[in-house]
Formats: structure tokens, sequence, C-alpha cells
């Protein structure tokens, strides 16, 4: 193959990359493929380098949406929320048979020292976790992307058999979805994200189990599909409308981010309320009551005073002649 | 900060470089442990430039072939000074503890 040809051929594999990119770097990266297939004594493309080709141009394409810090914080969302109910759920639901009171038995066919299936997507969520904390990013993308695999397999499994504990769809759209979020970008790559996965993860998990286990009168029964307030249901709904948000929030771009701070963050102010509805108001445990509205208000306040710092930071504009063009 | 990082950050310490003399230029400081693709030098070095680690240093065609040279700003040299901080603070500890482990075994 002539060097005209192989230059044509990386060109057509070069359609991969965004038209943007292609204008501001397609000749300089041509000219590295044609250094590096002259370095190689190749005269034509090889398998490997088109389909790499192929995968970095569509990233590329990925980025000129979702810029880098962006796609991390959505990562950073999506680990912290799946760990934590990662976390709960193993608590509450799984493991819960070994020493909460009214819990399934042998009789009720739980799953090995588990209770469901859906174990499997837990334990790979908190696998996942546990890789990125000893550094080892690499394999904690293949165990999140094990998690997705394993949250669609269980409910097209669970879904067609009639498990004798059944669990809601939801918990494997959640899962689903927290872990797809995990795989954006890196969600450890700045000290700041590191701080944020690292504490608020296992901190979230622990204040959920804690506040569902007071709300749950801690009997097992009453958590795989039980019409109580803190069920596997109510819990996988209300943290994937949580992680939605947080996402379309850090998915915002600096001219969106005032706008979603004011549309998004009193919405959150519903999940929050069901989570905690019955915290308070028993009078034998004595717990200090939290009612919906407390939420409503505080959130809708945080939106306003979010929207507000997020208008006024330099490199945002907020439809105002005053404002300095986004960057 | 990953170890292509980290190569290309300390390969541009030493001068600027194009896209080329990086791959080539990397693959040499990491004694042929690592050799980067096209793909993955540029998906990084666009990461780069967004965090101001990099910057563009000008032009120039050679034999037909548009080439941009890249150098390092003085964010991307702090940054690259911290991790190689953190890297020769790791390896003092793992000495130690190998030293450590030579005492117990003679004694």
């Amino acid at each position: 193959m002539s060097e005209a040809a192989l230059e044509r051929g990386y060109r057509r594999a070069l359609r991969a990359y965004p038209a943007s990119w292609r204008a501001r770097h397609g000749e300089e990266f041509l000219g590295v493929m044609l250094d590096v297939a002259a370095g190689e004594g190749r005269g034509k493309p090889t398998r490997s380098e088109l389909l790499h080709l192929m995968l970095h141009g569509t990233a590329a394409r990925v980025n000129r949406v979702l810029q880098g810090r962006r796609r991390d914080r959505m990562a950073a969302i999506g680990t912290i929320g799946g760990t934590a109910l990662a976390l709960v759920m193993m608590v509450l639901g799984e493991l819960g048979r070994w020493f909460r009171w009214n819990s399934y038995n042998l009789v009720d066919h739980p799953f090995g020292a588990f209770t469901t299936p859906a174990a499997i997507a837990f334990v790979l969520t908190i696998m996942a976790f546990a890789a990125l904390a000893a550094g080892r990013h690499t394999t904690a993308r293949v165990l999140h992307a094990a998690a997705v695999a394993a949250s669609i397999a269980l409910a097209v499994v669970l879904g067609v058999t009639d498990p004798a504990i059944p669990v809601h769809p939801l918990v494997f759209s959640f899962f689903g979805a927290a872990n797809l979020l995990a795989l954006f970008g890196n969600p450890v790559r700045t000290s700041v994200l590191r701080r944020l996965v690292f504490i608020g993860a296992p901190l979230l998990g622990v204040f959920i189990t804690l506040t569902s286990y007071l709300q749950g009168g801690g009997a097992q029964r009453t958590f795989w599909g039980g019409p109580y307030l803190i069920s596997d249901q109510r819990l996988a709904w209300w943290s994937l409308e949580l992680v939605v948000l947080a996402a379309l929030l850090a998915a915002a771009g600096p001219k969106a981010r005032p706008w979603a701070c004011l549309a998004l963050i009193p919405l959150a102010s519903l999940p929050l309320s069901g989570m905690f509805l019955s915290l308070g108001g028993n009078a034998a445990i004595g717990l200090i009551g939290i009612q919906p509205g407390v939420f409503y208000v505080f959130c809708s306040v945080m939106g306003v005073v979010s929207a507000w710092v997020a208008w006024k930071r330099p490199v945002l504009s907020f439809g105002s002649r005053d404002a300095r063009p986004a960057g | 900060m990953r170890e292509p990082t980290f190569l290309i950050l300390t390969a541009l310490a030493r001068g600027r470089h194009h896209g080329y003399s990086l791959l080539t230029e990397t693959k040499k400081l990491s004694g042929g442990r690592v050799s980067l693709k096209p793909g993955s030098l540029y998906t990084t070095l666009d990461r780069l430039q967004e965090e101001g680690l990099v910057r563009d240093d000008g032009e120039e065609a050679v034999a037909g072939r548009l080439r941009r040279y890249y150098a390092l700003t003085d964010s991307g040299a702090d940054a690259l000074k911290t991790e190689a901080d953190r890297m020769e603070a790791g390896a003092d500890v793992a000495r130690q503890s190998l030293r450590i482990r030579t005492k117990g075994a003679l004694a």
C-alpha cells in the first residue's frame, strides 16, 4: 500500500473523531500516525489501530458534550450512591437474616449465606469501591462493568422466575444506573473528589442504614417487597431519584448550572422527605421529628443560594449583559 | 496520577515535544515498558490542556506533515513535582520495610 493509500485509510478512520477535534488536531495526528507506521515499516493500518482510533474518537465525542471534570463528578456521584446503597442493602436485606428479628430462614430458600441473588450486584459494587480505595482503577472499572451486567441479568432472571423472596426491579435499575455512572469518568481524580468518595460513601451508607433500620423496626421480612415505608423498592426509588438529580446537576455546564440548582435541588426534597418520613414522631423511641415540610423549605432555600453562588462566579453567564462569557 | 500521564509530563519537563517525539520519549523514559498509542496520547494531551498542565508551543511543517509542539506549564511542573515527591516517599517506606525484613531474616 502506498503512503497515499495509507493516509487515505487513516483519514477515513479519523472520522470517528468530531469535526471540531479534526479541525484542531487532525493534520498533526495524521502526521503522527504516518510517522508511527513508517517507524514500524508498515504500509497499512492494523485492525487494532483502527479499533483504537474508533474508541478514542468516540471518547472525544463524549468529551465534547461532557468535559472531563463534569464526567468525573458524575462518576463520583455514581460511586458514592452505589456504594452507600449496596452497604444498606447488604446490612438490611442480605445479611439481616443473621441478626434481625422476624427474618427469613432456610425454609424460605435464601441465597446461601445471603438472602437473595441481588447480593451479587451489591458485592460487586462494594468490591469496585474497595478496588478504587486500593488504587486499582482498572480493576474498579471492570467490577463496575460487571455490576452493570449482573444488575441487568438478575433483573431478567428474577423477573421471569418466581423467587420465594422477591426483589423489586427498581433495585437493579438503581445499581445498573449507579455503576454505569461510575464508569463515566475517574471518580477520584482530584483530592476533593477522593475525600468526597472515600469518606462520603461509607458515611452515607452507615447513616442511611441506621435511619432506615430505626424506621423499619428491625424486621427483615418487611424489607423485601414489603408494604411498609422502608422497603427495597422505596429505598431504591428514592436513591435513584437522588443520584439522577445529583448527576444532572454535575453535568450542567457553567451557563446552565444556576438554572439546574434552582430546579433540581428543591426537587431533591421529595425523595429526602420520603427517606426520613417516619424517623421522628415516635414517642416510644423519642426521636426528633423531621417533617417533610422541613426538607421542602431547606432544599428550596439551598436551591436559591446555590443558584446565586453559581451565577456569581465570573465564568458563568446567567442571561445578563454584565456577566462575562462562560469559560 | 497514572503512569502514562506522569511520563508525558516528565518528557515535557525536559523540553517541548511534538506528538511523535512524545511517543518515542515516553517509551524511552519507561525503559520500553510503556508504549503509548497515538489515540491514548492525544486523549491525555487534551485532558492535560483542559487542566492547564500543558500548552501548545508552536507548530511547523516537516516533509509535508504538520507538527504541533507541546510544552509544560508552571502548573504542570508543580503537579509533576508533587507526584514525584509522593512516589519518592512511597519508595523510601518500601526500602525501609525491606531493610527491616532483611534484618529480621539475619537475626
